[in-house]
């Protein structure tokens, strides 16, 4: 090989690999989704099995799942595994109980309950729930800024999400 | 340079032989040989590591408050097991505000604590933080000295281990949590060198120490059983004996009970804690349970798999090494062991964070050693690789992406089983 040619093969290497940065990106954001919708999954049934034994939902009206918080030894008989980190490494959220309104949605009854992934991003979205058009606030994945989307389920239903993830 | 000369560049032809004539001149050359040089880039790593560090001597994070709790509780006499009970201490002491992780290592550990535990404690973070510091320098000169890199011809493996201070994300999160793997790693590296002078007694005392605060060291014993060397053995387990005795005089049998009953939790049964087993389905759980674990939920597979796939991989990987030293070198080359097992300990422990693979410092020493030493430079790039990956791969991703470290470990062992297959052309041992 001569010098030319070992430069165009190490050039040609390096633009392999630029291309395939994003590539291995947008695979990681669409496993860490996947992974999350179904630890909220979990989450969400473990909040049925509550409800039905109880009655109502654990309490927890600030927002941040943690280990020090009592819902989560609540919850634990209803879970084989439970993670209070979402897949990009920021806590789930979950508003129980009359009182709290996140989302443009109010919590009536002591069976009510929001459960939240922030995304990607880890930061709130300002979407509010649209009572006229409930589905209004699923999206399809078109790019990497539907990763930075919340995730939202309310009394187990997907409200905030990408379309046919339940 | 002008055109012409440009053009016959291009045209030259370069092969294997030239490119390794470029390295060699470079590991082994004048450049390799000047002290200046070599002494400008240790002081630099060494200047760029503390600075990377200086602020965790005040924004100290998870696991040192552990150790000063758990130590705290020994003096209170409080079931630091017990997570409740070390929760309502943490909280007692730091306030509600700071998350204490549960204390899962031997009781020995929060014994030896205990004098660090008598002050307050931002003095206690600030020398933990120090101590940290002087074992990496430490640890560095361990590894120097049982590669042998003396006789090494070439300064690029000690520089290289200094690089390795620096460019280490494990490592800078050791020392920001304070944690103890750098004392582990000490008293391994301890083990290995005296396992090499043939000095059995002291081996045998570094290894049970390493043992007494993390179990999964106890795998380097391992060798010694499998080659007969009984007396790496009877040390080893009359100084664990003598340091079980010693502890348990000093805790009492209670406590020793307790971190037994939750320790086989942690590997086989339903934690009792929440925490606990938070812990071992984290994302951020690195281990081989943690892989097998996430991949039965996320994948819906039969409960019956993980323990099943994680009896057979821990099987394969010691029969893989049992091969390979009925072949090969492997039996007579301790710090090939020392690094195949160092791997194991990450890859098989129920929980293992990122942080832990700091010490896979040493498997990467070995195999940028090994490819200077026998000029098989090549052999060094699936290593630098894999290395990348380990060192800085992104923590979380979803899953199998958050695994990359530990893949990443597996195949490291598996290319460092492949190095076993050749007889090294220095012997270590």
């Amino acid at each position: 090989m001569t010098v030319a040619g070992l430069v165009v093969c190490l050039a040609a290497a390096a633009i392999l690999a630029v291309l395939a940065v994003p590539l291995h990106e947008s695979a990681r954001n669409t496993a860490a989704l996947r992974s999350t919708l179904a630890d909220i999954r979990s989450w969400d049934r473990a909040f049925a099995a509550y409800i039905a034994a109880t009655g109502a939902a654990p309490s927890n009206p600030k927002g941040p799942i943690i280990f020090k918080k009592p819902i989560v030894e609540e919850l634990a008989p209803y879970m084989d595994q439970f993670r209070t980190l979402d897949w990009w490494g920021f806590n789930y959220l979950v508003w129980t109980g009359p009182g709290n309104s996140e989302y443009g949605i109010r919590l009536k009854s002591a069976a009510d309950y929001l459960l939240v992934s922030t995304g990607k991003g880890g930061i709130r979205e300002t979407w509010a729930y649209d009572p006229a058009r409930p589905e209004a606030g699923l999206y399809a994945l078109q790019g990497a800024e539907d990763y930075e989307k919340d995730i939202v389920i309310w009394n187990g239903r997907l409200v905030r999400g990408p379309k046919g993830a339940r | 340079m002008s055109g012409a000369r440009l053009g016959t560049l291009a045209r030259r032809r370069v092969d294997g032989a030239d490119v390794r004539a470029v390295l060699d001149r470079i590991a082994f050359g004048p450049v390799s040989r000047s002290r200046i040089l070599a002494g400008t880039v240790i002081a630099v790593c060494l200047a760029v590591f503390i600075l990377q560090t200086i602020s965790f001597a005040y924004l100290w994070d998870t696991d040192s408050p552990s150790y000063y709790i758990a130590a705290q509780g020994l003096r209170r006499h409080v079931n630091i097991y017990d997570d409740r009970a070390f929760q309502e201490l943490g909280a007692e002491v730091f306030g509600k505000s700071v998350i204490v992780y549960p204390y899962i290592y031997p009781p020995l550990l929060a014994q030896i604590f205990l004098p660090l535990a008598a002050l307050p404690s931002e003095t206690y973070f600030l020398i933990l933080y120090f101590i940290n510091l002087l074992l990496a320098l430490y640890c560095l000169y361990l590894m120097a000295d049982v590669l042998a890199l003396k006789t090494s011809g070439s300064a690029l493996p000690l520089l290289f281990l200094f690089v390795l201070l620096v460019a280490n994300h494990p490592l800078e999160i050791t020392i920001h949590h304070g944690q103890i793997n750098l004392l582990v790693l000490a008293f391994v590296l301890l083990f290995l060198k005296f396992q090499k002078s043939g000095k059995a007694p002291a081996a045998g005392l570094f290894l049970a120490l390493a043992v007494f605060i993390k179990i999964y060291p106890a795998l380097l014993i391992l060798p010694a059983l499998f080659t007969r060397k009984w007396k790496s053995v009877l040390a080893f387990a009359a100084a664990s004996a003598g340091l079980g005795l010693a502890s348990l005089a000093v805790s009492g049998t209670a406590l020793w009970a307790s971190f037994v009953r939750s320790t086989i939790d942690v590997f086989v049964g339903k934690p009792a804690s929440v925490f606990i087993r938070g812990f071992q389905t984290s994302p951020n759980n690195l281990s081989l349970k943690g892989l097998l674990v996430q991949a039965v939920s996320l994948l819906r597979l039969p409960a019956g798999f993980a323990p099943a796939a994680y009896l057979l991989t821990a099987a394969a990987m010691f029969l893989a090494m049992i091969a390979a030293a009925r072949r090969t070198g492997l039996k007579s080359d301790i710090p090939l062991q020392g690094a195949l097992l160092l791997i194991a300990t990450l890859i098989l422990a129920p929980l293992t964070w990122s942080h832990h693979y700091a010490i896979m410092m040493f498997p990467l020493a070995y195999a940028f050693t090994r490819a200077v030493r026998e000029r098989r430079y090549a052999a060094f790039l699936p290593f630098a690789f894999l290395g990348a990956i380990i060192l800085y791969y992104p923590v979380g991703g979803g899953f199998p992406f958050n695994q990359a470290r530990l893949l990443a470990a597996l195949a490291f062992f598996a290319g460092l089983l492949a190095f076993a297959r050749i007889r090294p052309e220095v012997e270590h041992a």
